[in-house]
């Protein structure tokens, strides 16, 4: 990726990634007392971080850019969580799908003020909302891969259509996270683990997969 | 006879009605070429649409309260399709199931485009918010409502929470519906609402059907 003409590169990226845990906890602190991210202006961001405008415009294009940094490595953790429950063995049963979810959603919640800010920014940030597409694009085709695999396999059920099936659950997750996981407390958190599980057991595994399902509460 | 009254008032809401056709048409174009509603000034809507500016506020308070009025109109037609779902009970089969998605989803279809500049205004604009979210509400306990009634009479699984199984499958269908069907070819459709039909099928009343 770096030409030769950009040698500084490297440099600039670790001054970049230094930049960056000042400025995530001041954009969540400011986010967290009720400012939006789409409000919110590079001055009063730079301010917070005890950064100066002149130096975050040498390493970053704008607050897209700074959210885009910000996120990458938070939406890289998100997708190895993802294929973490793919990846489980054959023969896995409810309780491990529910316990790598759970280790997901998890992960989201701790970050909702910046992945709220992503969501929202995509709007009407262009880059921002092709990055984001790009990142549930990529999580679908796992998961699209996965189902084909496990139908091969037999541990996935046979008859489902691999490509539509993984989209729709991809944003039935990425919504689910922004409107419901966001919000939820703790006791309310556990119950929408168990509903997302369900929804996606019930339609790849139930019956398929060997270990038999708990019983739940509701 | 209509009165000269009543064809003036007639006239006007025919007016309004034509302006606010012309003025959806210029923001789904322009939607369709992949501009977000955040950027389209008034001024330019006007402007394409053959309207003067001031004559575009003698009829809406703005941009907003231009997607609003058509919003409640497409609102309770969905919600008239989705009744047909849930108002499915112990007979219910795969087919049967296919069958009311597939009328919620070919309701929906058309107005995928103006509903999703719906839900992205609904991220800044509190207005258009508390319409979209209780349109959410709605649906939720509409789908809530009806996976407890299936398990009171056996042909829904016990083992889920139909509080919150209801807001992950209509979360689901929102987003889907906007960012899957909004884009898809006829046949892609076909596929989508047949993946959709498995998703529900499989979570709600398989497991109940194979006895489990």
């Amino acid at each position: 990726m770096p030409s030769a003409a950009q040698q500084p590169t490297g440099n600039r990226a670790v001054r970049r990634g230094e930049l960056r845990g000042p400025l995530l906890g001041a954009i969540e602190q400011l986010l967290d007392a009720g400012e939006s991210y789409t409000e919110l202006s590079v001055e009063r961001i730079v301010a917070a971080a005890g950064v100066s405008r002149s130096t975050f415009y040498v390493y970053f294009e704008d607050k897209g850019d700074l959210l885009q940094s910000l996120t990458e490595e938070l939406m890289g953790r998100l997708d190895e969580l993802a294929h973490a429950i793919w990846d489980l063995a054959e023969d896995a049963g409810y309780a491990d799908v529910r316990e790598r979810m759970a280790a997901l959603v998890a992960t989201y919640r701790e970050h909702r003020i910046l992945m709220g800010a992503v969501v929202d920014s995509a709007v009407y940030d262009g880059r921002v909302g092709a990055a984001f597409g790009g990142v549930l694009e990529q999580a679908a085709g796992a998961l699209a891969q996965h189902i084909r695999d496990g139908q091969a396999g037999g541990y996935v059920r046979s008859g489902l259509d691999p490509e539509p099936i993984s989209a729709w659950l991809v944003w039935m997750t990425e919504r689910g996270m922004y409107s419901l996981v966001r919000e939820a407390d703790d006791a309310s958190l556990e119950r929408h683990v168990d509903a997302l599980t369900t929804v996606v057991w019930n339609t790849l595994y139930e019956g398929v997969r060997p270990a038999p399902r708990p019983e739940q509460e509701h | 006879m209509p009165s000269v009254t009543r064809k003036r008032q007639g006239s006007r809401a025919e007016r309004r009605d034509e302006m606010r056709g012309r003025l959806l048409a210029v923001v789904e174009r322009l939607l369709g070429e992949g501009e977000s509603f955040t950027e389209i000034s008034v001024e330019r809507l006007v402007s394409e649409a053959g309207i003067s500016r001031s004559t575009f506020y003698v009829y809406f308070e703005d941009k907003g309260d231009l997607l609003s009025a058509w919003f409640g109109d497409i609102t309770s037609e969905i919600a008239a399709a989705a009744a047909g779902w849930w108002q499915l009970g112990p007979d219910v089969t795969r087919d049967a199931v296919h069958e009311a998605l597939d009328r919620v989803v070919r309701t929906y279809r058309p107005h995928t485009t103006l509903m999703a500049a719906m839900y992205d205004t609904a991220s800044y604009d509190a207005g258009v918010r508390d319409l979209t979210d209780a349109m959410m509400t709605s649906n939720v306990a509409g789908l809530r409502k009806h996976i407890r009634t299936g398990q009171q009479q056996g042909f829904i699984t016990e083992r889920l929470n139909a509080e919150e199984t209801a807001a992950w499958l209509t979360w689901m269908a929102e987003r889907g519906f906007h960012r899957l069907v909004r884009a898809a070819s006829d046949e892609d459709v076909d596929r989508l609402i047949d993946a959709y039909t498995d998703i529900v099928w499989f979570t709600l009343y398989a497991p109940a059907a194979s006895g489990a």
